[in-house]
């Protein structure tokens, strides 16, 4: 047995046209694979905003935390402020009484929330012998988070 | 705010009373709500009411300007009330609102003198009140300007 007799037997066909398959679909995918290759290099390019992108696809969505209500008068950087220059008039240590008394006088508003509100915010500070000073460390992170 | 005799023992200064003693204290110790600025007390007046404070914040504060704040429930307004002499040493002003108990001294007094095991026990915390206070009352502080 000889020639093409002998590749049918052998199931000759069949391998070459496998073969052929093989070799064809390989190339089309390389084919293919080449064409998207620019498309791979502007995702490697831009990866930093893809994975951010698919991050917040993953991600829990944030609960919103409320802010603490804090209880002071509205402006209570602007109280800060006016109080600042008032304690800025009288010599260190102070009286909070007189300065309760001062602010009055020149009409500041609910000036006893607002004494208060400073101590608690430890803009006003006590002595530890009944008077008071301003802490201007304080008073200036104050005003820097503003 | 309504009394009973669980709340009230809350209260420092009656933590130490017996059930039989805090139910001859209830009916003279009335709560009552402050407004923000109100003046409790003025130094020099006769004393008549003692506060204890529920909620809220106070100043306390003498005639040379001295003062200092109470925040605290449990703090007394007015401890000369009860320790004498029955004249206010100190004025006081709510910086917020708030609420407190008021208990009238002539009632507080004839209660205590009635029942001694109750008067030494009250003299007892009153009188730590005082230890912590003295040094704010005594001796004159310089002159500001």
């Amino acid at each position: 047995m000889k020639g093409l007799e002998a590749i049918a037997f052998y199931n000759g066909w069949n391998i070459s046209a496998t073969g052929v398959c093989i070799v064809f679909t390989a190339l089309v995918s390389l084919s293919f694979i080449i064409s998207q290759l620019h498309k791979c290099l502007t995702i490697w390019e831009k990866r930093d905003e893809y994975i951010k992108k698919a991050g917040k696809l993953f991600s829990r969505p944030k609960k919103k935390v409320p802010r603490r209500k804090i209880k002071v008068s509205e402006n209570f950087n602007e109280s800060a402020r006016q109080f600042h220059v008032l304690t800025q008039s009288m010599k260190d240590p102070f009286s909070l009484p007189k300065l309760i008394m001062l602010a009055k006088k020149i009409d500041l508003g609910r000036p006893h929330s607002t004494v208060n509100a400073l101590l608690s915010a430890r803009l006003i500070v006590p002595d530890g012998k009944g008077l008071y000073y301003w802490d201007h460390d304080v008073y200036t992170t104050i005003l820097e988070k503003e | 705010m309504h009394l009973d005799l669980q709340n009230i023992q809350e209260i420092d200064l009656f933590k130490d009373l017996s059930p039989e003693e805090l139910d001859k204290i209830l009916p003279i110790v009335h709560p009552v709500k402050i407004i923000e600025g109100e003046r409790l007390i003025r130094e020099g007046d006769t004393s008549q009411i003692l506060y204890v404070i529920i909620s809220g914040n106070y100043m306390i504060h003498f005639k040379d300007g001295r003062a200092f704040t109470l925040h605290n429930k449990g703090d007394m307004i007015g401890w000369t009330t009860v320790a004498g002499p029955f004249t206010y040493q100190e004025s006081a002003v709510a910086l917020t609102g708030g609420e407190a108990l008021t208990i009238p001294i002539e009632e507080f007094l004839h209660l205590m003198q009635g029942d001694s095991d109750l008067g030494s026990k009250i003299t007892k915390k009153v009188t730590e009140i005082v230890r912590q206070r003295i040094a704010f009352i005594k001796g004159p502080i310089e002159d500001e300007e």
